[in-house]
């Protein structure tokens, strides 16, 4: 196997230790604020060449929220690395019971082309802080910025523990051959499978970051520009290449006849009366991406946009109008820049429309009523959920992010990143004398023992009382 | 008897009486701190039932082992609401959960507890919501290809590769209870004595067959006589001189473990017991000496009353020993010195470690009881059961009629957007709670500064 002897340097490296003391794993993080510093430029340019990533986008996905994730793990490092001192039970009164966070060992992450920094970055910020030697696999299908990465992020990591690997498919194949602690991986479903299959070989825990299509649901009552600008950013931001994008909208008839001119408006006030001219608007990543979306534009009818240039891999910002459950755009997640929308009688008929398909990522409602925002959080189901607007949920890093069902399992962010690479280890610390109470456990068993016992372990029902 | 009841049932009443107790509490939505963007807006993560569950129970603690995952998969439903007319088993479960469903499936190798619990739960559980499968290895598979929201399977590693390849095929997250050698380490600065008395508790309840049972022992050779003469004299005091004829020591489940675990005696050196009768699976409560770490009996999880000890000279040679394997599920170590004890806990890893005992840190429920690496992933216990099988909804509600300050996330970009970005979203340092007030004043104005400069 071409990765084996990576894999048992960092594992040597991560039996003698290092990773573990505090000062370590703040002086890496340390280290990746500076590469965030330092190559800001690089990055700005690498994405822009890999998809026309727009710097504005750039910088705010792939520097500034990194950062974030970054400041608040060196805020808090210390105290999420303490024992955490449990409540304890009448028999362990006199005892310590804390779980203590143990890293995992050695974990591999694996990062998609979309956001190829940020969902690099925000993985490794919460596996370095929880102690633990990396593997770093970015993807293959964004060449400058994987170049960048397998360049620059070893300079500024220590070597000994931390690794860039670049890898197609075959390759990546052959890395989850080998035994890890953990795997981190951002993506499709269908590589999801692939990676729990592997991972369940050595009974490997992972997380897995999938997708799905994310419902948008506006109700007749609300702002009609606002729901239209915070969906169109939504949607065409990185020309809807984002796992949290809203995928399609449902309304009513009445509700699409007054979002398509606000939408149109929208559009063109973020990208101009010719975005392809913005330099504001992204471009699709690949080629084989471009034609799998360009086949898309045949459901419905094209409202707004439609256009494309198969060179510059550009497809206008879409709106399709009357899309039916049974057209291509509904059959997988778009993961570009159009948006169908779907016409229901009503908010139950929506919820039915949801609740008939597989778990999304996330789902939106827009409505003016609190109402119905709640009823419709009640009655789906979905990884997280944003009412009124797009995207912002996951800017929060106190909130957990992670998908249910098909769109993954798992979460992160914040202190949740540094859990999810971290073994949460039950530790009891008991008093070796007092051993009189401990013998009601002891056999020869009688009545009189198990009464005390009972006594000493039962919790009771509050109101209630038992005698045995 | 008494054992029974104080090993599987208190647990079971425990838990169910703090999952009800505490389940409005569990339940609630859990607020979430909120950056100055979203000083307006609700943000809170909501705990939800994942839908459909599957708990394959073990044969060594039959009861408990089924009915605590059952317990906190029942908790995290929520309220009881009916998922009306929804066959609970292999169904593709598609609408909002009004509450969990779980297939049961308890072990077919204590065939009694599983016929009970088959008899039993329906009669108290919606049979729809509940079912209980039995069966062995042939329905367990087919059990396993149908498409499920969370698997808990306690069991062996080899069995556990098994259920979480089968869950990869549906992306279907796993709590996996396995097994593995829990080693046990007696300082010579200790009360033997005591030590000896916790550890014979521990390894010879349920005639060995404990996941957590200290599984052998390390300990420096000049103890070890000393450590042999305490348990042997603790064995007479638990179950008298003639340990078959105790009512509380009890048997090897069935033939064939019987045989796997007496041909782990092959080779090596008898030092108490070693005594078998096939015909009613007893093995005698047996202690090994100066055992080899290549010895067979140390290359597998004994799950029998065998106690090998393995001389070490150092706590250095025992820390290598133990890392030089998998990661088991439950690590003892005995000392009167808390640097010791501190040392081993940090320079190892494994599921859960209880020190100066065995076995009790699966007692404390506020405790997540897991394993690590081969002897398993994810935990439960108390409200880990609860978290175990809800799934926790990020939720963000924004006013629909405020837009303000979110025109500076909207293209066409600016290096003044990007200022005010960078204001709103970096986190540069600690709030405390004045600085929290004087922002969000600060914020208000800053959005109508931004509102006015962007018309």
């Amino acid at each position: 196997n071409p990765y084996a002897g990576l894999v048992s340097r960092l594992r040597a490296a991560w039996l003698t230790g290092k990773t573990r003391p505090m000062e370590y794993r703040v002086a890496q993080l340390e280290a990746l604020g500076r590469f965030l510093d330092e190559k800001k430029q690089d990055i700005l340019e690498a994405t822009s060449l890999d998809m026309s990533k727009p710097s504005f986008e750039a910088y705010f996905s792939e520097v500034l929220l990194c950062k974030n994730e970054l400041n608040d793990t060196l805020n808090n490092l210390s105290c999420w690395m303490k024992d955490e001192h449990v409540e304890k039970n009448l028999v362990t009164q006199l005892d310590s019971a804390f779980i203590r966070k143990d890293p995992y060992g050695v974990v591999l992450i694996i990062a998609p082309w979309n956001y190829p920094i940020h969902l690099l970055l925000v993985p490794l910020i919460g596996a370095i802080a929880a102690g633990n030697c990396v593997i770093i696999k970015p993807s293959e299908t964004t060449k400058n910025t994987e170049k960048l990465v397998a360049e620059a992020l070893p300079c500024y990591l220590d070597k000994d523990c931390y690794a860039v690997v670049t890898a197609g498919v075959e390759e990546t194949t052959k890395l989850l051959e080998n035994k890890f602690d953990y795997i981190f991986f951002t993506g499709t479903p269908t590589v999801g499978r692939i990676i729990m299959t592997a991972a369940a070989k050595h009974l490997t825990p992972v997380t897995l970051e999938l997708g799905g299509k994310n419902p948008c649901y506006v109700s007749d009552n609300c702002e009609v520009h606002n729901v239209a600008r915070r969906v169109a950013w939504g949607r065409f931001f990185n020309a809807g290449q984002t796992c949290i994008a809203p995928d399609y909208i449902l309304c009513s008839v009445e509700m699409q006849d007054k979002l398509m001119p606000a939408l149109r408006e929208a559009i063109t006030e973020f990208y101009g009366p010719n975005p392809k001219e913005s330099p504001d608007f992204a471009r699709i990543v690949g080629d084989k991406q471009f034609r799998r979306i360009q086949a898309l534009l045949g459901s419905g009818r094209v409202a707004i946009g439609g256009q494309t240039d198969e060179q510059e891999r550009y497809i206008a910002p879409t709106v399709l109008a009357d899309v039916k459950a049974s057209d291509p755009a509904m059959q997988e997640e778009i993961f570009g820049p159009i948006l169908p929308i779907v016409v229901v009688a009503n908010m139950d008929e929506a919820i039915d429309f949801i609740n008939a398909r597989p778990r999304p990522l996330a789902l939106y409602v827009f409505s003016c009523d609190n109402k119905v925002v709640r009823e419709v959080l009640e009655r789906t189901s979905s990884g997280g959920f944003c009412g009124n607007d797009t995207l912002m949920h996951v800017t929060l890093t106190s909130l957990p992010f992670g998908g249910i069902g098909n769109s993954g399992l798992g979460k992160y962010h914040g202190k949740f990143t540094f859990d999810t690479f971290t073994h949460h280890r039950s530790c009891l610390h008991r008093n070796m004398g007092l051993e009189a109470i401990n013998c009601p456990r002891y056999p020869p068993y009688n009545q009189q023992k198990l009464g005390l016992l009972t006594a000493a372990f039962e919790i009771k029902r509050r109101g209630m009382c038992t005698l045995l | 008897g008494p054992n029974a009841y104080g090993h599987e049932l208190l647990g079971v009443l425990g838990e169910l009486a703090l999952a009800t107790a505490q389940l409005p509490a569990w339940a609630a939505p859990r607020r979430a701190k909120r950056n100055l963007l979203t000083l307006r807006d609700e943000a809170f993560v909501r705990p939800e039932p994942l839908g459909l569950v599957l708990v394959i129970g073990a044969w060594n603690y039959p009861f408990v082992l089924v009915m605590q995952p059952l317990i906190g998969a029942i908790a995290a439903g929520g309220c009881a609401r009916r998922a009306a007319g929804r066959a609970a088993r292999g169904a593709a479960h598609r609408a909002a959960p009004a509450g969990n469903a779980v297939v049961v499936k308890p072990s077919e190798v204590s065939e009694h507890t599983a016929r009970l619990l088959a008899d039993l739960l329906p009669k108290y559980l919606d049979p729809e919501l509940y079912p209980v499968v039995t069966g062995g290895v042939t329905e367990t598979t087919e059990l396993l290809t149908h498409r499920f929201d969370h698997i808990l399977y306690t069991g062996s590693t080899a069995v556990g590769k098994i259920v979480m390849a089968a869950a990869a095929k549906h992306l279907t997250p796993v709590t996996l209870e396995l097994g593995g050698k829990s080693p046990c380490y007696i300082d010579r600065d200790c009360d033997l004595a005591v030590a000896c008395r916790r550890i014979t508790w521990g390894k010879y309840m349920n005639c060995g067959q404990t996941c957590i049972a200290p599984d052998y022992i390390l300990c420096d050779p000049a103890i070890q006589a000393q450590v042999v003469e305490n348990i042997k004299a603790t064995l007479r005091e638990f179950y008298g001189d003639d340990v078959k004829s105790s009512p509380d020591y009890e048997r090897i489940i069935n033939k064939r473990h019987f045989h796997r675990v007496l041909a782990l005696l092959e080779g090596q050196k008898v030092a108490h017991g070693g005594e078998a009768d096939e015909a009613s699976c007893f093995i005698a409560p047996t202690i090994l000496t100066d055992v080899s770490p290549d010895a067979k009996v140390m290359q597998e999880e004994i799950f029998g009353p065998i106690l090998p000890i393995v001389p070490v000279k150092s706590a250095d040679e025992a820390i290598e020993l133990i890392n030089s394997r998998e990661k088991p599920l439950a690590l003892y170590v005995f000392s009167n010195n808390k640097k010791l004890i501190n040392r081993f806990i940090s320079e190892t890893t494994s599921g859960g470690v209880t020190a100066n005992d065995v076995i009790m840190h699966f007692f404390l429920s506020s405790l997540p009881f897991g394993g690590v690496g081969h002897s398993g992933m994810g935990a439960y216990h108390g409200q880990h059961s609860f978290d175990t099988f809800s799934h926790h909804r990020s939720c963000l509600i924004k006013d629909l009629k405020m837009e303000g300050t979110n025109k500076l996330r909207y293209p066409p970009g600016s290096h003044k957007k990007v200022a005010w970005a960078k204001f709103f979203l970096l986190k540069r340092f600690q709030w405390g709670r004045a600085g929290l007030v004087a922002l969000v004043l600060l914020g208000l104005v800053a959005a109508v500064l931004i509102k006015v400069s962007l018309a």
